[in-house]
């Protein structure tokens, strides 16, 4: 059993409500902050634990709130990235939904280090029964002074306001969803500047995801050291993955960094292994931009070491024979699923989502998705697989944001390691209408070569 | 102050006048106070979700107009911004809208069953409204359910785990028929 520190008490009943969450501990991390802490040593101990940011990107959390500037005079804010919208990825809304007052205590303990007194939660538009959990959970703090003018009598003022879009998917990128929070389109700013120095309305601004700002709390209470001493490596602490697709048990699963994707596949502890008699065929570990990797690559590296839940082990081999840990949304196929079918969904998703700013994105989108549909209704061409692998490259570093390389990867990812299947689409298209290509050889052990004794 | 001209009239829906009783009208400036002064425009998504709820469940060039006054924006900034986000309709749509989730973790789990039962059930398509006007039908992607694969959105609540008996009882529902409660 693997520790838990963010949802360790989200099934007390009640949690949700101010009293229970109180008597469970709740809020100790503010108390903590504000009486005994400066905001630069709340900042130290953030760097000290080694989060990193759980949004997907990875990027250590205390070195983005170390490049927050800080002119006299001019208002910075927090501004949490509810966003969530990434195909595969549900963890934040579980916590906003069951904790949410975990994510309102991180929030104030992370303005009071960064200074900022007007704090935002930008919440996906669908969520709006959740935008009242969290707005509940904010009247709350503040009717018991946990929000306000000068909080337990420590000088420091802060609120928090939730704001809710509109159904974008571009807005979970910081820029995007600055601007929207502006009241515009959600279209990227070219960066730099980067928000810590010009964000939400021309201010200095920390954009952080709601795992990465609820993950302050116990960093704050038990101290950065001990919250490094969980996981291996650079992966400390514990991590949200949600995980969807053919699994028995499909949900949101805190780990701590230090078990195989083996091991979370088929414990009964997590995913439960696959429903029906069937086998892994496939899974896209970190949300659906991220390289989709057949059985045999996803549970051993090409080294032939056992893959493990962390951002290192998942990204081992680069793109050529690994992934990424991303946002944590884990999605399995099973080998009745069609690769190619599965790819068009993503791609058209990502053709719906392109905020259409930059021309490789918003074209390239739109043709990747409409190859695939020819592949996959059986009017593809042999050629087709070799145009989509040079539009999506084409699309990868060329785009303002990253949503062009996210749209790209998992296409690239699906022709890398099922090249095969794509074929056999077009080699069959008759066939490929009526059953799938199956496991074929993609569980099969990969050959290791010895290494050469020096 | 923006102009209405005649075009924009004739698309707009003469019997919905637009504009806010007293109570929506507090709760415009409320959302307002929760920017900055001068920043008025971030209240812009919100208090278009709210004239979207209150004038007929969708945003026609009246009610956008009348938002932009409410927000001394002008109009252009509006539209710009209601044609971006897929949550605005800018046609009117049925009494209930369902929104099937089609992104990649649904699809696995049948979300294309449950977008060709609803055409068996009410013989629309995506995109179309059944001609009694109660059910409007739009798949649309990934809404963060993946986990409770296949999904739709109707109104403000998430139908997961969907099945063939659970969309048989959600339509009764919705058309009245049935008592059975299924929020």
């Amino acid at each position: 059993m693997g520790r838990k520190l963010l949802l360790e008490k989200a099934n007390v009943p009640g949690i949700c409500t101010y009293e229970v969450y109180r008597r469970e501990g709740g809020y100790r991390s503010v108390e903590k902050a504000l009486k005994s802490l400066s905001p630069d040593q709340v900042t130290e101990e953030v760097k000290k634990s080694g989060l990193r940011g759980r949004g997907g990107a990875g990027f250590p959390t205390g070195m983005k709130w170390g490049f927050l500037a800080k002119p006299e005079g001019v208002p910075r804010y927090l501004v949490v990235n509810a966003d969530e919208s990434e195909p595969g990825t549900f963890k934040d809304r579980y916590l906003m939904e069951f904790i949410p007052h975990l994510l309102i205590e991180g929030m104030i303990t992370a303005s009071y280090a960064l200074g900022s007194n007007r704090s935002y939660i930008y919440i996906r538009g669908e969520y709006v029964w959740v935008a009242e959990i969290l707005e509940r959970a904010i009247d709350e703090a503040r009717a018991n002074g946990w929000l306000g003018k000068n909080i337990l009598g420590s000088g420091f003022d802060c609120d928090i306001y939730v704001h809710r879009g509109a159904g974008a998917y571009i807005c979970g990128e910081e820029t995007a969803l600055l601007e929207s929070l502006e009241g515009k389109r959600g279209n990227p700013r070219i960066k730099p500047p980067f928000p810590a120095v010009k964000g939400l309305w021309g201010c200095p601004t920390v954009v952080n995801n709601v795992e990465t700002i609820a993950a302050v709390v116990p960093i704050i209470n038990d101290g950065a050291e001990e919250y490094a001493k969980i996981g291996i490596g650079k992966s400390t602490g514990t991590k949200l993955i949600s995980a969807c697709g053919n699994i028995n048990k499909p949900g949101v699963y805190e780990i701590d960094m230090t078990i195989s994707v083996e091991e979370f596949i088929y414990s009964d502890e997590y995913c439960g292994g696959i429903p029906a008699g069937k086998k892994l065929k496939a899974c896209i570990p970190g949300g659906s931009s991220v390289p989709i990797l057949p059985a045999n690559l996803l549970l051993k590296t090409a080294k032939g070491e056992t893959r493990m839940m962390t951002y290192e082990s998942l990204a081992d081999g680069g793109f050529v024979s690994g992934s990424m840990m991303g946002s944590g949304g884990f999605i399995v196929l099973d080998d009745s699923q069609c690769v190619v079918r599965h790819t068009y969904t993503l791609a058209r998703f990502y053709r719906h989502e392109s905020c259409g700013q930059c021309s490789p994105c918003r074209e390239g989108t739109g043709w990747m998705e409409k190859i695939l549909w020819n592949i996959e209704t059986g009017k593809g061409k042999m050629s087709d697989i070799d145009l989509l692998w040079d539009i999506q490259r084409k699309i990868e570093g060329n785009t303002i944001c990253p949503l062009g390389d996210a749209a790209a990867w998992p296409v690239a990812a699906a022709i890398r390691h099922f090249r095969d299947e794509f074929e056999w689409h077009v080699l069959h298209p008759q066939e490929a209408q009526q059953r799938n290509y199956g496991l074929m050889h993609y569980a099969d052990p990969i050959h290791v070569p010895n290494p050469v004794m020096a | 102050m923006p102009k209405s001209t005649d075009y924009k009239k004739e698309k707009t829906n003469q019997n919905m006048s637009v504009s806010f009783s007293a109570d929506k009208l507090k709760e415009v400036q409320q959302i307002i106070a929760r920017y900055p002064e001068e920043r008025q425009k971030s209240a812009l998504l919100p208090v278009l979700h709210l004239a979207q709820q209150e004038f007929g469940g969708w945003l026609s060039t009246e009610t956008m107009d009348y938002v932009a006054t409410l927000l001394q924006l002008e109009p252009i900034e509006v539209y710009e911004v209601a044609t971006f986000y897929s949550m605005y309709n800018l046609k009117p749509i049925g009494k209930h809208l369902l929104e099937v989730c089609q992104t990649g973790p649904c699809m696995l789990n049948g979300s294309e069953e449950i977008v060709a039962y609803i055409y068996e059930k009410l013989g629309i398509r995506p995109g179309q409204t059944t001609a009694d006007g109660m059910f409007t039908l739009k798949t649309v992607e990934c809404l963060g359910a993946c986990g409770y694969a296949p999904m739709l959105q109707l109104g403000k609540n998430y139908r997961e785990h969907l099945t063939r008996q659970k969309i048989d009882e959600l339509i009764a529902s919705c058309s009245g028929q049935s008592t059975v409660a299924t929020t």
